[in-house]
């Protein structure tokens, strides 16, 4: 039995679709490696039965920095992000990893998922909710929509659909009016549970929308679970959509991403005098401080996507007393709140 | 609006709410993006002022001119949300966040997020092996 510590320090993403490439390095092989990972998220890896503790002094331990280049064959192959580490394994291990799902491999323990959800906790009952993301890390802002369109969307919904805002503190997430504002506030762990109990996800292209995949529904909630991924043009669709998920794309449909993702990382120089801020890396068509990409996808567009989910039945509206129960956890705008002390 | 670039008239003033929990006046001369900071604090203090105008209006005699000036001051208030609205929007895509924290609906401090290059992660304890044991303690050990 061969014994391997997989090394990947990327972002939760990543280390996301490396959970994926062990459980398939597993079933492909079945009892002929054992596994552990040195990466950046352990929170990721737990209640993993694919992990074992090996140190790295051990000399029959294989230490290998995991990467995959297959991302730079994704403009003309078509290939998914998942595929990118088992690709990688392959050629490192002569492995014949074949994925098995479209979807990373997370675990949760028993009193994980006996544990009632955060909003359960907070609201007194089961309701249900979509997580928004409205922003995302400082390295690729192209990633980004307008925070008035996600504004404009949570405000049609208003009533409707309860969304709970996300995101990691330090990393650009612009308060919005009428969410349940959880940004800062959930650790790893306990953003994986809160998107195991949402009805539905509504991101850019991060980290969000790999989770949202990877967590089956409890058995209450219908499955999959909906994600509408507001993506652009930096992408290849193929590499990075899931196929219930509604991705909203312009791949194509502009020159500066005709046939595949631009992959450039800032819409605009921030000043931090890194690689991204350098003119190679910034968006080519900027309108009003958006990539064209992204300004072409309106609210409108958005709201319809997340309409055919419930439409015929994967997802449901709240009822008058669920949202009297959210109403006092909603983050309320400067207005409501002048309008209330000056009544 | 134009960007206080050395300093505010206001931030003396009561009224004026304090950046990231410390004085305005304090601000360092180097801090990052100071005048985007200032010009969001002078921002929610516009606000405040126009509040505080209408609160001591209201606490005055009602006449038919006071209901007069009551509509110019809620105009105000609404005209100064706008702006403070505008600068939200003119910095979004450089990643400028300010939160308020209001306190009788009047704005006390702003929290700001600007960019920054993300921490390096290689110092970072990463065993995936470092599994949470969880196990209960004998009664007489737990707290009530």
């Amino acid at each position: 039995m061969k014994h391997l510590i997989l090394r990947n320090f990327q972002s939760p993403g990543d280390v996301l679709m490396l959970t994926a490439a062990v459980r398939d390095l597993h079933r492909a092989h079945p009892g002929r490696y054992r596994t552990d990972v040195r990466t950046s998220c352990p929170e990721l890896w737990m209640h993993n039965p694919h992990i074992t503790p090996l140190g790295e002094g051990d000399r029959r331990v294989q230490t290998l920095d995991c990467h995959y280049p297959l991302i730079h064959q994704s403009g003309r192959e078509p290939v998914h992000f998942l595929h990118g580490f088992m690709e990688y394994l392959n050629e490192q291990l002569g492995t014949r990893i074949r994925s098995t799902a479209i979807r990373g491999d997370l675990h949760l323990s028993r009193a994980e998922t006996s544990r009632p959800s955060l909003m359960r906790r907070l609201t007194g009952v089961q309701m249900p909710y979509w997580i928004v993301v409205a922003g995302g890390k400082y390295d690729f802002t192209i990633k980004w929509w307008h925070f008035k369109r996600f504004q404009a969307l949570i405000d049609h919904f208003r009533g409707r659909i309860q969304f709970v805002q996300v995101g990691e503190k330090g990393h650009y997430h612009p308060p919005l009016e009428g969410v349940i504002p959880l940004e800062g506030k959930t650790r790893l762990r306990d953003l994986i549970l809160l998107v195991r109990h949402a009805s539905g996800v509504l991101c850019p292209v991060t980290f969000l929308m790999h989770l949202a995949a990877a967590l089956e529904p409890p058995r209450s909630q219908p499955s999959p679970r909906p994600c509408v991924v507001v993506a652009g043009g930096r992408e290849p669709p193929h590499w990075e959509a899931y196929p219930h998920h509604q991705f909203l794309h312009t791949v194509g449909a502009l020159s500066c991403c005709a046939t595949t993702g631009c992959w450039r990382s800032r819409t605009v120089a921030l000043g931090l005098g890194d690689e991204k801020d350098q003119p190679e890396a910034l968006c080519l068509d900027v309108i009003k401080g958006l990539p064209r990409c992204m300004d072409m996808i309106t609210p409108a567009d958005v709201i319809r996507r997340i309409e055919y989910y419930f439409e015929n039945g994967q997802a449901r509206y709240l009822t008058a007393a669920e949202r009297r129960r959210a109403a006092p956890h909603v983050r309320r705008s400067q207005r409501e709140l002048l309008r209330q002390h000056l009544a | 609006m134009s960007l206080p670039n050395k300093q505010s008239p206001h931030w003396h003033h009561r009224l004026f709410p304090t950046c990231d929990g410390r004085a305005a006046r304090k601000l360092p001369r180097n801090e990052k993006m100071r005048s985007i900071k200032l010009a969001f604090l002078e921002a929610y203090f516009r606000i405040n002022r126009e509040v505080a105008r209408l609160r001591t209006l209201r606490q005055a005699a009602t006449t038919a001119q006071t209901k007069s000036r009551e509509r110019r001051l809620l105009q105000g208030i609404e005209k100064a949300i706008l702006a403070r609205e505008a600068l939200d929007q003119k910095y979004a895509a450089r990643g400028v966040v300010a939160v308020a924290t209001y306190r009788e609906a009047m704005t006390v401090d702003v929290a700001f997020n600007v960019p920054r290059l993300p921490d390096p992660q290689w110092g970072v304890v990463s065993s995936s092996t470092s599994v949470r044991l969880s196990f209960p303690l004998p009664p007489r050990m737990r707290r009530p």
